[in-house]
């Protein structure tokens, strides 16, 4: 398609997108495929920026004449808004790039009832092997994210991002207690590039049954301040929204507490936390951005090095009014949406120690290995719920707890971390929501330090 | 539909629906952004030997409609049968029409500004963001037992999010959303807005509660209603009774929560500015009490798990609720606290299936011998779903309503709540 004939002459900033969102879902319960659906949404958006504010118009219908509309409405709606608020001619800071990054499997495509028998064997195998579950659950989510994005100062980027994950759900009914357990796998990828033989999936569902397990006997965790090692996911979200949202320079702007704290110590020296771009270590990450809905290159954002806190996450705007260096962060889920300044791959860089080291260190405390939700505050507040942890004992894991919730200042937390793993994990299923819903990569080593355990 | 059934379905529903939404957004304390959006849907369901599959699109032109049919009978051919997959049965033609005509968006400008002027002048110590915006969606339901049913539903939604800052310190962030049938009143003046925004001007200084206690949690109605719809997917909806994991399977009659509440579902309740006339699976709504003075009336589920489960297909799940307002003030339910906290925001895990969940109070006070005493800071309560909602001491007589639910203050009593 295109677009370059569109642009407006003249106009202080102009954005153009036409993009697809493709998703499948398919959901085997109990041995019913109660989902079997795929959904398609597409259209196409304008955003323009004039007088210090924007205008934005989006349509499902894709061709030239629609296109030549919305590029209208969305500067009608900037100058309708431009009437109340007039800041004069501001000029957006520009690192405009180009290119094309379409990650389509190269394996043979895998068909929906290739995938639904993928997942019959993944359900049988778990019926036939423990018959001792009240509920099993296995599902696929497939998504697959195309965008055409021209801006007027440069930018043309052209891009297929896809993800595919498997979800896997085991419930127990036991002494009048409902047990459940789940995990998913997979991430960055097409079907065919994450899943070859369902074979492969059954040492996650042994070890998910045998962490269930575990769970009968579960007890409470104790409320107060522990020594605990927080395993790669939960250090991955950690990492997210505790300490990545407070950054993100919209964040900032609105007040957040990470605005106090620019080249100050905000953590412990050993921890350096970055926002990757798309690779890490020569490898791709689960959400790489090369180019960002604003058509600017997009570049890893170190937010904390050695323990100080270093830079913010940008779109346009904020780096405008920050007067920042850009860093690719304007990302938009749908096609009628804004880019809002969103991670990409959050992560703690890993450390010297030895898991077990650091396990073994601990007198009395906890291993908290997954977790289920979590939800930040503007202060760097936290809470997270655990879905699955052991209590440590004279350096011993010993019995697992029930869920419970973790708490604390990001910011404080960060400081009392005292060992960092030599390893790392990514969680390439995560959703991020900040009103709107978008994929974003978390993750890192375990990390061991102070939390705040809610508890009995 | 025809073109569905002529391809093999025995039985098939659609969805076809178009929505366009003006939103004004306040960013950084100032109108930032004006979004025009033009959406539209089709979704496509279809059942075959008792196997179903479903489709959704947006492009409407012949060649990806027909590209989606065929598809979707591809994949239906891929499902395995279930005799619970059907469709709602026949019933007369009905259209449905609620909200204002049209937009008016000098109004919308209006109440923006005169928020954003009021905000910086009463509390200027707020960071907030904000938006405002008119939406405008017509739907049609069909399926192949005759049911043919339109609604037109339109309102204005209002979300902020604020947070204070003050000599360098900072409170938590707050929100509130809710939708209006009308902008006749200053946005501040709705749901206690103002009073909110005094509370998070003074939350920028915090203390810890002196020590770990058993004691009283006043749930605002923003808290009550997230968790109350949290109790009722999980043991009285489709989630806890397909999975076997509800703790109220076979209860209807009985009782089983605190017999001073009670909950209705009210899907076209004039109060409410968001209404839905047609349920998810194709039948006209009602309105029925799924909670009655503690009493179960109704498993609010689908047609789907009614069949699957066994149980007469009622209500339909629930999207609208109101809870029975009480005749205790606010200012009477603090009275009556010997300790314990006003939580006005809460950040909470999912509870596991049996209730238990921790979750840190927000925004919240804490209350010694009948008086707010101060704002709170790290503070976690420990509770067990289901308790909270058997040991509730007063329901307010004030309520919020959130365009979709309106919900009281409710005290509850027992509640384990710890300091860091």
């Amino acid at each position: 398609m295109s677009l370059s004939s569109l642009l407006p002459a003249g106009a202080e900033y102009v954005e153009l997108k036409q993009q697809e969102n493709r998703s499948q879902g398919l959901n085997y319960l109990n041995g019913t495929l109660v989902q079997n659906s795929n959904s398609f949404s597409g259209g196409i958006m304008s955003r323009t920026f004039t007088n210090g504010v924007w205008g934005l118009a989006s349509s499902a219908d894709m061709s030239t004449a629609s296109m030549q509309k919305v590029i209208k409405k969305a500067v009608s709606n900037a100058k309708l808004l431009s009437r109340s608020v007039n800041k004069g001619k501001l000029i957006l800071p520009s690192t405009a790039a180009q290119g094309e990054y379409l990650f389509y499997s190269k394996k043979t495509p895998v068909s929906t009832a290739e995938k639904i028998e993928f997942l019959g064997a993944l359900d049988k195998y778990i019926a036939d092997k423990y018959p001792d579950l009240s509920t099993r659950r296995v599902f696929v989510q497939q998504q697959e994210t195309e965008k055409y994005i021209l801006t007027n100062d440069g930018g043309a980027m052209h891009t297929m991002t896809p993800k595919s994950v498997i979800g896997i759900v085991l419930m127990l009914n036991h002494q009048g207690e409902s047990l459940i357990h789940y995990d998913i796998i997979g991430g960055f990828g097409q079907f065919e590039d994450n899943f070859s033989d369902p074979a492969l999936c059954f040492p996650v569902i042994d070890k998910l049954y045998s962490e269930l397990m575990d769970k009968k006997d579960a007890v409470f965790a104790r409320a107060g301040t522990f020594d605990c090692v927080l395993d790669a996911k939960l250090a991955g979200i950690l990492s997210h929204e505790a300490i990545g949202h407070t950054t993100e320079a919209d964040f900032v702007l609105g007040g957040s507490i990470a605005g106090e704290y620019l080249d100050q110590p905000v953590a412990s020296e050993i921890l350096t936390l970055i926002d990757l771009a798309h690779s890490w270590d020569g490898k791709t990450c689960p959400v790489p951005v090369f180019i960002d809905d604003e058509g600017t290159e997009a570049k890893d954002c170190v937010i904390i090095q050695d323990g100080i806190l270093k830079s913010y996450m940008h779109n346009k705007e904020s780096a405008m009014l920050l007067g920042h260096e850009l860093t690719g962060n304007a990302r938009a889920y749908s096609y009628s949406d804004e880019p809002l300044i969103r991670m990409r791959n959050t992560m703690i860089v890993p450390g010297k120690d030895k898991l077990q080291d650091m396990i073994a260190s601990i007198e009395d405390g906890y291993y908290l290995i997954s977790s289920s939700n979590g939800q930040a505050d503007a202060t760097s507040e936290f809470m997270f719920g655990v879905g699955l942890g052991y209590e440590v004992k004279n350096g011993k894991i010993g019995k697992a707890i029930k869920e419970t919730t973790i708490s604390g200042v990001a910011f404080d937390l960060l400081k009392t971390v005292s060992m960092i793993s030599d390893d790392m994990q990514w969680t390439g299923s995560g959703m991020c929501g900040k009103k709107q819903l978008i994929s974003v990569g978390m993750g890192g080593p375990a990390i061991k330090c102070k939390v705040n355990m809610g508890g009995k | 539909m025809r073109a569905l059934q002529e391809r093999g379905a025995d039985k098939a529903a659609l969805w076809l629906s178009g929505s366009s939404s003006e939103e004004f957004n306040v960013v950084y304390q100032e109108l930032n952004l004006l979004r025009s959006v033009e959406s539209q849907s089709l979704n496509l369901g279809v059942i075959k030997d008792q196997r179903q599959a479903n489709t959704s699109l947006n492009q409407f032109d012949e060649q990806s409609v027909q590209a989606a049919i065929d598809e979707l009978m591809t994949a239906v051919e891929s499902s395995n049968a279930d005799p619970a997959f059907d469709i709602s049965p026949k019933q007369a033609p009905q259209v449905f029409s609620d909200g204002p005509r049209q937009m008016d968006a000098d109004k919308i400008v209006q109440r923006l500004d005169e928020f954003t002027t009021a905000m910086k002048q009463d509390f200027p110590d707020v960071f907030f963001d904000a938006f405002l915006s008119f939406n405008l969606n017509t739907s049609y339901y069909l399926n192949s037992n005759e049911v043919d049913f339109e609604q037109r539903t339109a309102y204005y939604a209002f979300s902020t999010k604020f947070t204070a800052k003050k000599d360098g310190k900072m409170s938590s962030f707050n929100y509130i959303s809710f939708t209006l049938a009308d902008l006749d009143k200053p946005l501040l003046e709705v749901n206690f807005l103002r009073e909110l925004m005094r509370q998070i001007s003074e939350q920028t200084t915090t203390s810890p509660i002196p020590k770990n206690f058993c004691g009283d949690i006043i749930l605002a109605p923003y808290v009550g209603a997230s968790l109350l719809y949290t109790l009722i997917s999980q043991h009285f909806g489709s989630s806890g009774l397909l999975t076997d994991s509800s703790r109220f399977p076979e209860h209807i009659g009985k009782k089983v929560l605190d017999e001073k509440l009670s909950l209705y579902a009210t899907p076209t309740d004039e109060r409410l500015a968001d209404k839905s006339f047609i349920t998810d699976d194709g039948y006209l709504s009602k309105a029925a009490a799924i909670i009655e003075k503690g009493v179960l009336r109704h498993y609010p589920i689908n047609l789907y798990t009614a069949n699957k489960v066994g149980k007469p297909r009622t209500i339909g799940q629930l999207n609208q609720m109101v809870v029975e307002a009480g005749s205790t003030t606010l200012s009477d339910m603090i009275a009556s606290v010997k300790e314990g906290v006003l939580c006005m925001r809460a950040s909470f895990g999912s509870p596991n299936p049996n209730g238990d969940m921790s979750g840190v109070l927000k925004n919240s006070y804490y209350i010694k011998d009948g008086k707010l005493v101060y704002p709170i800071s790290e503070t976690m309560m420990s509770v067990n779903l289901v308790d909270v909602f058997n040991r509730i001491k007063n329901i307010s007589s004030e309520t919020m309503n959130l365009g979709s639910c309106i919900f009281p203050y409710i005290q509850i009593g027992d509640a384990d709540i710890s300091r860091k």
